[in-house]
């Protein structure tokens, strides 16, 4: 988010979403995932930037008083243009840097190092995961390829769920270890 | 059902470049106002990465899976946590750091699972089968055999002599209680039985006090994955340093990406074709993109021994035609 907005903005955007705080809150949460993901499979790297930059615009034009009736579709509308100007902008950008590219090479034994902390971070994070969670995880991912299909269906029924919803449960949660082991291997470094 | 095999096919072409741009606008608008269409695709993303990770593409699709989808750095790091995160999974499952009630029930769940396969499905109804009739037989012969024994016997010692000797008492014959049923049942619960006499880890079942063995491990054995080193590469043969590029692969990395940097991009689209010290293509690949001056190369450690290798990079023109754009070297130690 820029720092010339405030919490209080951010709440008004919020009440435009939904009445509801909490409601609100899950439908940014949501919403945010969906930017992210549209820039991820457009090819953006800097997706949490972009969604930001999404946000912060749609936040500017609430203040400034644009009638907005539906802030969810508008910041869709929104994140169109900020891709369209990623990617005139990574054009730009596509000039070749010498520097930062021999910087690569040199930094390949750091990143080792980087992607071990990763792994202790997941670690970290499975363990933090609630019990049922855990189990959950372990058992869809403990079949062959050719016993995938029957063993999911089985584990989903098992769990009253069919196999399509199993498999999106299982996604969010690989969502929230990834975020969850994001956020740890930030701190550590 | 027809909705789903639709979305499915247009998740595949979505995430395979089969898209044109404005079908690909008309789908985005529809995921990004659609929460379940959404999850649905993150699903299918993420049904992706574990069969690739997990070998279970065949070339073709992994071919299209590193050249369509694995161009972003980004996702080349969910492909890595996603490796990372199975694999701890499956260490997990195999030292037996499941809870309890999974441990409980895992022996008979895993010979289950061996019926869940149609193949051995079929091979295990096929051979209980014959055991079944083989079993009968044999106490066929075996009766008989017992019989004649009996009968002879008798008939050398006295003719009015009533025998004594049944050969119910030797071998017991299917009976009347040995239904296919029944005999399924006591054959469970002798094998139960069997069981719990030759291997103590299983007799009883597992609590958290008591000093178990974990389960056997039933896949192959889960190693902390090494990370897929990156190797910068620039055109010509040796680094301004005058060393050769030197690419170090860990023995249990899953290859590794050349990053090719070139110092003009002229080309929407790039072919690069690896060939070792002998001129022999390993490798070839189409589509390449340039990112930030530079082509990411993915090549998996199989196609990497030992060695000296060449790419050669060339760019599509407008004709259609390659065109040699930029060598680079390296060597696998």
């Amino acid at each position: 988010m820029l720092k010339s907005l405030s919490k209080i903005d951010f709440d008004r955007f919020l009440q435009m979403l939904d009445r509801d705080r909490g409601q609100a809150a899950e439908k940014y949460i949501a919403l945010r995932e969906r930017l992210e993901k549209f820039f991820e499979w457009r090819d953006c790297e800097n997706t949490e930037e972009l969604a930001d930059i999404v946000f912060d615009r749609v936040i500017k034009k609430i203040l400034e008083g644009e009638n907005i009736e539906n802030a969810e579709a508008y910041s869709i509308s929104v994140a169109k243009f900020v891709l369209m100007e990623n990617r005139r902008d990574s054009l730009r950008k596509e000039e070749f840097d010498e520097n930062s590219l021999k910087n690569i090479s040199e930094n390949i034994s750091e990143e080792d190092e980087l992607k071990d902390k990763k792994f202790d971070c997941l670690n970290k994070c499975l363990a933090d995961f609630p019990e049922d969670k855990r189990k959950l995880l372990i058992e869809y991912f403990d079949t062959e390829e050719e016993t995938m299909i029957p063993k999911r269906k089985s584990l989903a029924e098992k769990s009253g769920l069919n196999l399509n919803t199993l498999r999106i449960r299982i996604s969010r949660l690989k969502t929230k270890l990834e975020k969850c082991t994001k956020e740890c291997w930030e701190k550590a470094t | 059902m027809n909705k789903n095999t639709d979305n499915k096919k247009l998740i595949e072409k979505f995430f395979f470049g089969g898209m044109t741009e404005d079908e690909r606008i008309e789908f985005e608008d529809k995921f990004l106002a659609n929460a379940e269409l959404f999850d649905e695709i993150k699903a299918f993303e993420d049904d992706l990465i574990e069969k690739y990770v997990r070998g279970w593409m065949d070339k073709a699709e992994r071919v299209k899976f590193e050249q369509n989808f694995l161009i972003t750095e980004k996702r080349r790091e969910r492909v890595e946590f996603s490796r990372q995160l199975i694999h701890q999974l499956q260490k997990d499952s195999s030292t037996g750091k499941v809870i309890e009630e999974s441990v409980k029930v895992s022996i008979w769940e895993k010979f289950g699972e061996l019926f869940l396969t149609p193949k051995i499905a079929l091979t295990a109804a096929f051979a209980v089968i014959i055991a079944f009739f083989g079993t009968w037989f044999l106490f066929q012969i075996a009766g008989d055999e017992k019989t004649e024994i009996v009968k002879n016997q008798n008939s050398n010692i006295a003719e009015t002599q009533t025998p004594t000797a049944s050969p119910n008492n030797a071998i017991p014959p299917p009976n009347s209680e040995s239904n296919p049923e029944n005999s399924n049942n006591e054959s469970k619960s002798n094998t139960s039985v069997q069981l719990n006499n030759s291997n103590d880890s299983i007799k009883s079942p597992p609590t958290e006090n008591t000093n178990l063995k974990p389960p056997e491990p039933k896949k192959t054995p889960v190693e902390k994955p090494a990370p897929n080193p990156v190797l910068a590469l620039f055109a010509g043969t040796l680094r301004s340093d005058g060393k050769s590029n030197e690419l170090n692969l860990p023995k249990n990395a899953s290859g590794a990406t050349l990053r090719l940097n070139l110092e003009s991009v002229n080309y929407p689209t790039f072919q690069a074709e690896l060939t070792d010290a002998d001129g022999n293509v390993i490798l070839r690949k189409d589509n390449l993109k340039v990112q930030r001056s530079g082509i990411n190369l993915f090549v998996p450690a199989k196609n990497l021994k030992k060695g000296d290798y060449l790419i050669k990079l060339s760019g599509k023109n407008d004709a259609g035609n390659n065109e040699s754009v930029a060598d680079f070297q390296f060597r696998v130690n």
